[in-house]
C-alpha cells in the first residue's frame, strides 16, 4: 500500500478515486445536493399551507397536485438520502478506516461500485421529475393504491411506455438503486470492522461510532429484504399487471404497508444508531471524559436492534390491525424506548460533574440530546400507545414527532459531527462566527417550526392536507396564527442553511489552516494522523494499547491519552 | 471470518429476507383465497419439475465436492464443471416451462395465484442465472496467477455458499407452488 499523495485531479478525485475519503466526500456532496433541493420543496409547501394566496417566486401559486409532489418527495429524499447518505455513507466512509487506523475499506471497488449505484438512483430520482406526471405525488410511504395507479394526473396510463416512464415507476427504481448502494456499503463497513482493524485494537476498543454504523449496516440489512419485495411486487403491479396490491383482484393493499413498515421502522434506527454514535465522540472529547458505560450501551443497542423488527404495526394501528396484535406491538413499542432511555443517561452520565468546553460541536450534540429526548422521544411513547394513536394518527403532532426525531439526530448530531470533523478532512477550520450563527438560528427556527406543529396536530388538524382554508374549526382562533408562526420559522430554518453551505464552502478554500493535526485533543486513531490524512491513511501504521476514550486518567501527565500512546 | 466469505453470508441474509417477503405474501394470499390454485386453469407439470429438481441438487452436492477437495488441495475443476452444467439444465428446463405456462396457461387474473407463481419461480430464475454468471467469474478467478491459494479458497467458499442457497430454496418454493 502506498502512503504517497498520489496527483488528482478533480476529476479523478470526484469519479474514479477508490479511496474512502474521497468516497466518502462524494457522498457528502452528492446527498447535500439532492437534500438541497428537498429543504427547497419543504419551504414551498409550507408557505403554501400558512399563505395560500401568496405567489412564491419561481414557484407561483401551487396546486394541490403540486403540493402532493413536494411534500412526497420533500420526505422520501429527508428519509431515505439526506439521512442514510449522511449519517451511513459519508460518516461511514470517511471515518471507519481512518478510526479503525487502516489504510482502506475491506473491498474499496465494491466501495466505488456502491458510491456509483447511488449516484444513479439520485438522477433517477431527478428524471422522475421531467416525466409526464412531473414527479411522484403519492406520498414518501408509497401507499398503493396512490403508488400503483395514475390517480390525480392527467395522462392515464394507456400502454406499456405510458407505465413505466411514469415518475412511480422511477421512483421506486430510485430507491431500489439506493438500497443496492446502501448494502455494499454496509458490507464493505462490517467486514472492514472485524477483519482491518489496527494491531492491537481489539473489538470493544473500537470507537463507538464504528459500532453503531455497523450495527446500523446490519439492521439495515436485516429489514430491507421484504421492502425490496415488496417494491418488486409494487413495480409489477404498475409494469406487467399483477395484481398483488389489488384488493378487486384478490390483493391486499395492506401487505405493502406491512412490508414497508417492517423495514420502515428499523429504518429510523439505522438513522439513529449513528447519529447517537457521532455524540459518543464529540461528548467524550468535549467532557475530558471516558465514556460511561461504553459495553452497556452496546448491549443496549443490540436489544434495541432486535427489538425494532417486532413493533412495525404500530405505524397501522388507523390502518388496521387486529386489536390484539396492536396490544402486542404498542407494549413492545414502549418497552423498546427503554433501551434507548439507557443510553441517553450513559450520555448524561457522561457529562456529570466533567469539565465542559461547550464548543461548537458540542452545543450541537447538547441541543440533539435535549431535543431528541424531550420533544422526539416522549412523544413517540405517546403514540406507541394505541388509544391515543387513534386520535393523533396522520395529524401535524405526528409530523412534529418525526421531524422531533430526525432531525436532531440528522441535521444537530450530523452537524455536531461536521464541526467535529470538518478540520481534519478539509485541514482548515471553519468559521466560528458563522458556525455559532448557524447554530443558534437553527436551534431557535427548528423549535419555531416543531411546537407549532404539535399543537396543531392536537388541535385535530391533518397532515398532508394541501390547505386547511375550507375547514372552519381550522380557521378558527391562534391555529392559523400558530400555522403562520411555523411557517415563517421552516423558512427561516431552511435559509439559515445557506449559512452553513456558505461557511463549509468559503472554509474550505479559504478558511485558516490547521495548526494541529488534533485540535480538540482527542484519543480516537483518526486524530493522530495528519489534516487531511494522506492517501493510505497513516505514514506509519498505528498499534493501539488503549480503548477509545482514555481521558483524565490518573498518572498521565496529559489530559487525554491517544489510543497508539504507550503510557 | 475471511472478508469475502463474511460479504457472502450478508447477502444471503438478505436474499433470505427477500424471499421470506415474497413468500410470506404468497402464503397470506392463499390463506385468503377459498380456492388454489383457482379452479379452471391448468395444473403446473408436476413430474417434469420434480426430476429438474433433482438435477439441481444432485448440482448442489457437486458443488460441495468441488468445495471440499478444493480446500484439501485438490485443484481440479472437474465437480465443479459437472455442478455448472447440471445447473444450466436446470435452468433450461425451468426457464422454457416459465415461458410455456405464461404463453399459454396461468393467468394473472382473476386470482393472485398466477401472478406469485410467475414472480417466485422467475425470481429464483434469476438467482440460479446469476449463480452461474458467478460461477463463470470464479473460473477466471482461479486462473488469475495474482492471487493467492488462500484468497481462492475463500472465493471458492463464498460462491459455494451461493449456489447451496440457490439450490436449497428449490425445493422451499417447489413445494408451495406446485405441491400445496
Ligand atoms: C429543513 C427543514 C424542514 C422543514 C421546514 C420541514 C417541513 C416539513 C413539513 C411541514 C412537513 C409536513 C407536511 C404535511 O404533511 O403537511 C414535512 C414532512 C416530512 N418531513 Fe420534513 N422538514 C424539514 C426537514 C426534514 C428532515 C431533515 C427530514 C428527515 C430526515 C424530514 C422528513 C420528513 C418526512 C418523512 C415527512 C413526511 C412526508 C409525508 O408525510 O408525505 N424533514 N416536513
Ligand atoms: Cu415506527
Amino acid at each position: 500500500m502506498s502512503t504517497t499523495h498520489e496527483n488528482k485531479g478533480f476529476w479523478h478525485r470526484f469519479f474514479f478515486s477508490l479511496d474512502h475519503k474521497d468516497i466518502g466526500l462524494q457522498y457528502l456532496i452528492t446527498t447535500m445536493f439532492i437534500a438541497f433541493f428537498a429543504g427547497i420543496f419543504a419551504m414551498v409547501f409550507r408557505i403554501h399551507l400558512a399563505f395560500p394566496d401568496y405567489h412564491i417566486p419561481l414557484f407561483g401559486i401551487i396546486d394541490a397536485k403540486e403540493y402532493n409532489i413536494l411534500v412526497t418527495n420533500h420526505g422520501l429524499i429527508m428519509v431515505l438520502w439526506l439521512s442514510m447518505g449522511i449519517l451511513l455513507a459519508t460518516a461511514g466512509n470517511y471515518l471507519i478506516p481512518t478510526m479503525l487506523g487502516t489504510d482502506d475499506m475491506a473491498f474499496p471497488k465494491l466501495n466505488k461500485l456502491s458510491y456509483w449505484f447511488f449516484l444513479l438512483s439520485v438522477i433517477i430520482l431527478i428524471i422522475s421529475f421531467f416525466l409526464p406526471q412531473k414527479g411522484f405525488g403519492g406520498g414518501w410511504t408509497l401507499y398503493p393504491p396512490l403508488s400503483v395507479g395514475d390517480f390525480g394526473y392527467n395522462t392515464p396510463y394507456k400502454t406499456f411506455s405510458d407505465r413505466f416512464f411514469s415518475s412511480n415507476t422511477f421512483v421506486l427504481l430510485a430507491i431500489a438503486l439506493e438500497f443496492v448502494a446502501l448494502l455494499m456499503g454496509g458490507i464493505n463497513f462490517m467486514v472492514t470492522l472485524f477483519n482491518k482493524r489496527a494491531k492491537g485494537m481489539g473489538l470493544l476498543q473500537v470507537p463507538l461510532l464504528v459500532w453503531m454504523i455497523v450495527i446500523a449496516s446490519i439492521l439495515f440489512m436485516f429489514s430491507v429484504g421484504p421492502l425490496v419485495a415488496g417494491t418488486f411486487m409494487l413495480l409489477l403491479d404498475i409494469n406487467a399487471g399483477t395484481g398483488f396490491y389489488d384488493a378487486s383482484r384478490g390483493g391486499d393493499p395492506l401487505l405493502w404497508e406491512h412490508l414497508f413498515w417492517f423495514f420502515g421502522h428499523p429504518e429510523v434506527y439505522v438513522i439513529l444508531l449513528p447519529g447517537l454514535g457521532i455524540l459518543a465522540e464529540v461528548i467524550t472529547t468535549n467532557a475530558r471524559k471516558t465514556l460511561f458505560g461504553y459495553k452497556f450501551i452496546l448491549v443496549l443497542v443490540l436489544i434495541a436492534t432486535v427489538l425494532s423488527l417486532m413493533v412495525w404495526a404500530h405505524h397501522q394501528f388507523v390502518a388496521g390491525v387486529d386489536p390484539r396484535a396492536a396490544t402486542v406491538f404498542g407494549i413492545l413499542t414502549i418497552i423498546i424506548s427503554l433501551p434507548f432511555a439507557g443510553v441517553i443517561l450513559s450520555f448524561l452520565a457522561t457529562l456529570w460533574k466533567s469539565n465542559l468546553r461547550l464548543t461548537l460541536p458540542m452545543k450541537w450534540a447538547m441541543s440533539a440530546i435535549v431535543l431528541f429526548t424531550i420533544l422526539g422521544g416522549f412523544t413517540g411513547l405517546h403514540l406507541g400507545a394505541a388509544l391515543f394513536d387513534m386520535y393523533a394518527h396522520d395529524t401535524s403532532f405526528v409530523v412534529a414527532h418525526f421531524h422531533y426525531t430526525l432531525i436532531p439526530v440528522v441535521i444537530f448530531a450530523g452537524m455536531a459531527g461536521f464541526y467535529h470533523w470538518f478540520n481534519k478532512f478539509s485541514g482548515r477550520e471553519l468559521n466560528q462566527f458563522l458556525g455559532n450563527l448557524h447554530f443558534w438560528l437553527t436551534f431557535i427556527f427548528f423549535n419555531g417550526f416543531g411546537i407549532p406543529l404539535f399543537l396543531l396536530g392536537l388541535a385535530g388538524q391533518p397532515r398532508r392536507y394541501a390547505g386547511y382554508d375550507h375547514i372552519p374549526y381550522l380557521s378558527e382562533g391562534y391555529l392559523p396564527l400558530l400555522r403562520e408562526i411555523a411557517t415563517i420559522s421552516a423558512v427561516i430554518l431552511v435559509l439559515s442553511q445557506f449559512i452553513f453551505i456558505f461557511n463549509f464552502i468559503w472554509s474550505v478554500y479559504k478558511g485558516k489552516k490547521v495548526t494541529s493535526n488534533n485540535p480538540w485533543q482527542s484519543t480516537t486513531l483518526e486524530w493522530q494522523t495528519s489534516s487531511p490524512p494522506p492517501h493510505g491513511n497513516f505514514e506509519v501504521y498505528p498499534v493501539v494499547y488503549h480503548g477509545p476514550y482514555e481521558y483524565n486518567r490518573p498518572g498521565v501527565d496529559k489530559d487525554f491519552l491517544p489510543q497508539n500512546q504507550k503510557i | 471470518m475471511p472478508g469475502p466469505v463474511m460479504a457472502m453470508v450478508m447477502v444471503i441474509i438478505v436474499e433470505t429476507m427477500f424471499f421470506g417477503g415474497l413468500i410470506s405474501a404468497y402464503i397470506l394470499a392463499k390463506i385468503a383465497e377459498v380456492e388454489w390454485p383457482p379452479a379452471g386453469q391448468p395444473r403446473l407439470p408436476f413430474w417434469l419439475t420434480f426430476s429438474n429438481m433433482i438435477v439441481l441438487l444432485i448440482s448442489g452436492i457437486l458443488m460441495y465436492r468441488f468445495f471440499k477437495s478444493y480446500k484439501t488441495g485438490n485443484k481440479s475443476l472437474k465437480y465443479l464443471t459437472f455442478a455448472s452444467i447440471l445447473g444450466i439444465v436446470f435452468f433450461l428446463v425451468q426457464g422454457f416451462e416459465w415461458l410455456r405456462i405464461l404463453l399459454f396457461g396461468i393467468k394473472t387474473e382473476p386470482s393472485l395465484f398466477g401472478s406469485f407463481f410467475y414472480t417466485l419461480i422467475g425470481m429464483h430464475g434469476l438467482h440460479v442465472l446469476a449463480g452461474l454468471l458467478v460461477i463463470r467469474y470464479l473460473y477466471k478467478y482461479l486462473k488469475n496467477p495474482s492471487k493467492t491459494e488462500e484468497q481462492k479458497v475463500h472465493v471458492v467458499t463464498a460462491v459455494a455458499l451461493f449456489w447451496y442457497f440457490v439450490v436449497l430454496l428449490w425445493p422451499v418454493l417447489y413445494y408451495l407452488t406446485y405441491l400445496v
